[in-house]
Parts: structure tokens; sequence; C-alpha cells
């Protein structure tokens, strides 16, 4: 086939990429189908105008410096549409099914040499990249989206861990509650009858007594100066007066004792509650006497306790987990005081609401920490003194009673922390 | 790889080379511009490129890299400093400086411009055919040359490397190029010297 004068023109004519060739200031020398169909100027209307009076879109002193280094370095220069989507503001190839608004392209400047080795031209051909823009933005879009679930997901994976871990934070009160309970059933028993006993003891030492003082009073008119002598002197030795008043005394502390052991095995059962995680009517005034004597071994040596109890009408609550709130507090409260303070208990009612305050003369807490003291395993105390979990707990137990945990602290003064629990829970409670 | 006379007269070839590639660059961006005497290695593998770059390669760097192709082919890398050449938005014809994407294709403007005058002033030294280029590209950011270069094999890494440093003093402005000549066009190169040793 011999080609045709035209055919190379043809075919540069034909093909479906964008050619310009423009001289030294920008003035343009040709143009192909492909510009005159997307800018709808003819090649003779453009012929020798400048590329910046047809695109006034193009930046033209960066346009221009591109040009400079074809001519000066007789050199190629690019545009990659990652960094500037496009030269010439053209229609986007895929108007109905396309996002993007514009025809991405990749230009490349080539340097146009005559026979005296000088740049005669500059031949800017670029491509429609459109296809692949589409597809590298959809791609980052995904990828976006995807790291986006990710983290979504990570969220979710901590939250478990969270839930995981105060699951079984309750599940291990509830095995220490019923722990306590089977030992505080197993306690009762023997301290029942002991108890008895002890009663029993202390009247017989009163009978007992009663006959000796008989004894003594018939002694003291019947028997021989030697008989009162050897009795005396028996007397002397095992110092009988005091052994007299001592026994009472002796019986009647230890009773004492075993009232206190009856008292606290009780509470312990009543602080477990076992098989009463139900929702109930119960005295918060009798939940925060029992959860003190449970803690009081913690309590006793770094604090006085002042209660200011008001009037209180019995709420509706699981009673096992609000003594588990209460302990959190007291406790807490005790670790909080160096040597030795105060913890002040008061509650109250305000129209359909009951508070309860705890507050100490601790250490306080500071700023940094107070938006993080409900975080689970959030805690200052050292490596395995404490969990981080009983502020966690006992807030998500407040909130599945619809109330809500104040907290006022000033380092260096003291903490007090409020808890206020509606009377009635809302009518749809849920287990 | 290089006979020492081979070598010696390619030192010469590429400093004339790079003297005019600088002195078109500074023309281009009408500003001086300071090089470096080229230093060239015959690497072996991508554990050479560490040792003849041990310099910059404790410091985080933009890497971005080029292609050419012809007779003469390979690689070049650029390495700038972690502010790119901001410095040079304005030389560059860049009016509204500081965006992250103007940086970006800045360096890669400027990387065409070094590589340009570099390779095409070899190749007319060679009195090889004069290559043709891709488009550049971002090679790395952020970390150091020899964190990313650790553990990666270069393929083809038995070449010669040319290590030049570019400053342009008004502009507080510094970078280094390495020419990485492919394995595959040594022998080009090996006999374009050879012929302008005989012709000498």
């Amino acid at each position: 086939m011999i080609p045709a004068p035209n055919f190379f023109e043809g075919i540069i004519q034909q093909l479906n990429t964008g050619i310009v060739i423009v001289d030294q200031v920008g003035d343009i020398q040709f143009w192909n189908q492909f510009m005159k169909l997307n800018s709808g100027h003819d090649h003779e209307d453009v012929l020798g105008r400048s590329i910046y009076d047809i695109f006034p879109e193009i930046p033209q002193s960066w346009f221009q410096k591109k040009i400079d280094t074809v001519y000066t370095l007789q050199h190629m220069a690019f545009t990659d549409w990652k960094k500037r989507p496009y030269v010439f503001r053209f229609p986007t190839t895929r108007p109905i099914t396309g996002e993007v608004e514009f025809m991405y392209q990749n230009c490349t400047f080539s340097p146009l040499i005559n026979e005296q080795r000088k740049v005669a031209g500059v031949l800017i051909v670029f491509t429609d990249i459109t296809e692949v823009a589409e597809q590298t933005l959809a791609m980052e879009r995904l990828t976006n989206n995807l790291e986006k679930e990710k983290q979504e997901q990570q969220k979710l994976i901590t939250k478990l861990e969270e839930a995981q871990n105060q699951l079984l934070q309750s599940e291990k009160m509830a095995a220490i509650g019923q722990l306590a309970a089977g030992v505080a059933h197993e306690i009762n028993n023997p301290t029942g009858f002991v108890y008895s006993n002890m009663g029993s003891l202390g009247l017989m030492v009163e009978d007992l007594m009663a006959v000796i003082d008989v004894y003594e009073d018939q002694l003291c008119r019947n028997s021989t100066p030697e008989a009162q002598q050897t009795i005396n002197q028996a007397k002397e030795k095992y110092d009988f007066d005091y052994l007299k008043e001592d026994l009472v005394n002796l019986v009647k502390e230890s009773k004492d004792g075993i009232e206190r052991i009856k008292r606290i095995v009780e509470d312990l059962k009543g602080f477990s509650h076992v098989g009463e995680s139900d929702w109930q009517m119960a005295s918060i005034h009798k939940g925060l006497e029992s959860t003190l004597n449970v803690v009081w071994n913690e309590i006793k040596y770094k604090a006085e306790v002042e209660k200011h109890f008001g009037d209180l009408p019995e709420i509706e609550c699981i009673p096992s987990q609000i003594n588990q709130v209460f302990m959190n507090l007291v406790v807490n409260a005790a670790h909080s005081i160096e040597k030795k303070g105060k913890i002040v208990i008061s509650t109250g009612q305000k129209d359909q609401q009951i508070f309860i305050s705890v507050a100490d003369s601790g250490c306080g807490i500071s700023q940094e920490h107070m938006n993080r003291i409900f975080e689970p395993f959030f805690t200052t105390k050292p490596v395995g003194k404490g969990t981080g979990l009983g502020l966690s707990v006992s807030y998500n137990i407040i909130k599945k009673h619809h109330g809500h945990i104040e907290v006022d602290s000033r380092p260096g003064e003291g903490t007090t922390f409020t808890l206020w629990l509606p009377i009635l829970q809302p009518v749809q409670v849920e287990d | 790889m290089f006979t020492r006379d081979q070598l010696n007269a390619l030192q010469e070839i590429i400093n004339i080379a790079m003297g005019q590639g600088a002195d078109r660059l500074a023309r281009l961006i009408e500003t001086f511009v300071v090089l470096s005497v080229p230093k060239l290695y015959a690497v072996k593998s991508s554990e050479d490129i560490h040792q003849a770059h041990q310099k910059m390669s404790e410091q985080p760097v933009i890497t971005t890299r080029q292609s050419f192709i012809g007779p003469f082919r390979g690689e070049v890398l650029v390495i700038f400093g972690v502010n790119g050449a901001n410095e040079l938005a304005e030389l560059m014809g860049y009016v509204d400086k500081g965006e992250e994407q103007i940086k970006e294709e800045l360096i890669l403007d400027l990387t065409n411009l070094l590589v340009g005058a570099c390779v095409s002033g070899i190749c007319e030294q060679l009195k090889l055919e004069s290559s043709t280029f891709s488009s550049p590209g971002l090679f790395f950011e952020g970390g150091s040359l020899d964190a990313f270069m650790q553990g990666k094999a270069l393929k083809d890494s038995k070449a010669l490397l040319v290590e030049i440093q570019f400053r342009i003093e008004s502009h507080a402005f510094a970078c280094e190029l390495l020419i990485c000549i492919s394995d595959a066009s040594i022998k080009a190169v090996s006999d374009a010297v050879d012929r302008l040793i005989d012709s000498v």
C-alpha cells in the first residue's frame, strides 16, 4: 500500500489521543481531531492563537515552565492525573455512568527537533485516563471504607472485651457471694448453738454465784475460825472477788462477741443475697449498714464513719448489686485516705429520686484522671492492687438502675461520690 | 564490568555532561546551581547503594524515581529532604504554593528536570541515541532510604551508580541523584566509552 500524501496526518487525526503542537510562547501550531471534538474548536479557528486564550483555565506560569523545560533542556515534561487531574478542561468521557466531572489526563510534553537540532515546537500528547482514574478513585474509596469499617470493628472488639471483663467481674462477685453465703451458713449453725449455750452459761453463772453467796453467808455464821481462814486463804490465792466479777463480764462479752458474729454472718448473707438477683423493694439503709459491717475491717483503722441518714422509702432495685456499689465507694473512700480521715455517708430524697453520697477526706482525684475514672481497667493503684473495674462496674449497675453518679473532687481535700436512684424503675424494666 | 581506563573516561564524560546539565538547568530556573563532582560506583547489590550513600541514608527523605529508555537505560532515584522542593515553587512557575498536592507535583517536576538534564547530557557526551523517559513517580516518602532499602533486592542491580548532589544556594535547597544504569546497557556504555577513547 502506498501512503497517500496526507496518510500520516490521517493517522494523527484518527488517533484517540489529544495532540497539540505549540511554539515557544504557547501559540498553537497544530491540533488533531480529538482536540476538536473535545474542545469544540476547529483546527483553523485555533491556529496561531495562544493556548492560554483558548484554555484560560491553564495556569500560565506553570504551563510556560513546561514549555521552557522542553526548549531549554530539549527534554520531555510530564503531568500526572493524580497530582493534576487535567490540563485541558474537557468533559468526562463517562458522562452517564461515571462519577467524575472532567476528563482525567496524563500529558507528555516532548521537544520537536528541527534539522538544525534546535527545538522547533512542543508536542503535547495526552491520553484520556478517566477510566483508570474512576477505577483508582473507586478503589481508594473502597480502601477508605474498609479502613473505616476495620476501625469500627476494632472499637466493637474493644467494647466486647470490656463487656466480657465486666461479665467476668460480676461472675466473680457472684461466686464470692455464693462462697460467702455458704461460709455464712456453715458458721451460722455452730454460732447458733454457741450463742444459745452462752445464754444458758450466763444464767448458770448467775445461779452459781447465788449458790456461792449462800455458802459464804452460811460459812460466816456457822463455821470454825480455822475453816474460815482456810477458805479466805484460798479466796485470796485465786483472787476470788475479781474472779466473781470477771466471770460475769467474760460471759457477757462472749455473748456480745457471738452476737457480733451472728450479725456479720447475717449481713454477709444479706450482702451476697444469693438467689436475690431480682428486682425488689429494698431498704437502702439496711444495705448500707450491712455493707459497712462487711467492710468494717478495711476501714476501721483508716477512718471514722459519720452517718447522716435521711428519711428514705424502700426503692426498687437489685439489692446485691446496689450493695456492691456501696462497697466499692466505701472501700475506695478508705483507700484514698492516707493516714486517718473521715468518711461521711449521707442519704436523702428529692422528688422521685433518692441520693446516697459518700464523702471522704482523702487525696482527691486529679483533673487529668477525672474523665477516666469510670473507664474499665483504669486504676491509679499499683499493679496487682486494683483491677480498675470497681467504678466501671458501679457505673454500669447504676445505669442499669436508671440512676446516675456524680463526682465532686478537690485534689488534696477529698472526693464526694453521689448516687442518684429513682424510687421506682420505669415500667419496661430490662433484666 | 568497567576497566580502570573506562571508569576514568566515564568520570570525565559525566563531569562534562553534568556541567552542561547544571548550566541548562540554571538558565531554565534563572538561578545559580551548584553541583558536586559526580561519584561513580560500580554496584553489585543494593548493599552497595547503602554504602555509597551513607551520608543521607539516616535522614527521613522523599524519594522519587524516573526511568530513561534507550541504548542508555536505567532509573534515576532523586532524594529530597522531607520538605521536598517547596522553596522552589515560585521558580517552577507555581503560583499558590504550600498545598500538599503542589508539593508532590513540584518534586516530580523537579525530578524530571534533573533527570532530563543529567541523562541527556550523558547521552550527548557518549554520542548515544538520546533516551526517552517515563513519567516520574514517587518512590517512597517518610522513612530513611536505608530503612526502605532494607531487605529489598534491587533488580538488575549489577549496575553503574552515579551520585550527584545538587544545591541551589539562594533557596536553601539540596537534593541527591542516584543514576542507576541497568546491566543491559552496560555494554552500550562501555562500547561508547571505548569509541571515545579511541577517537582521542
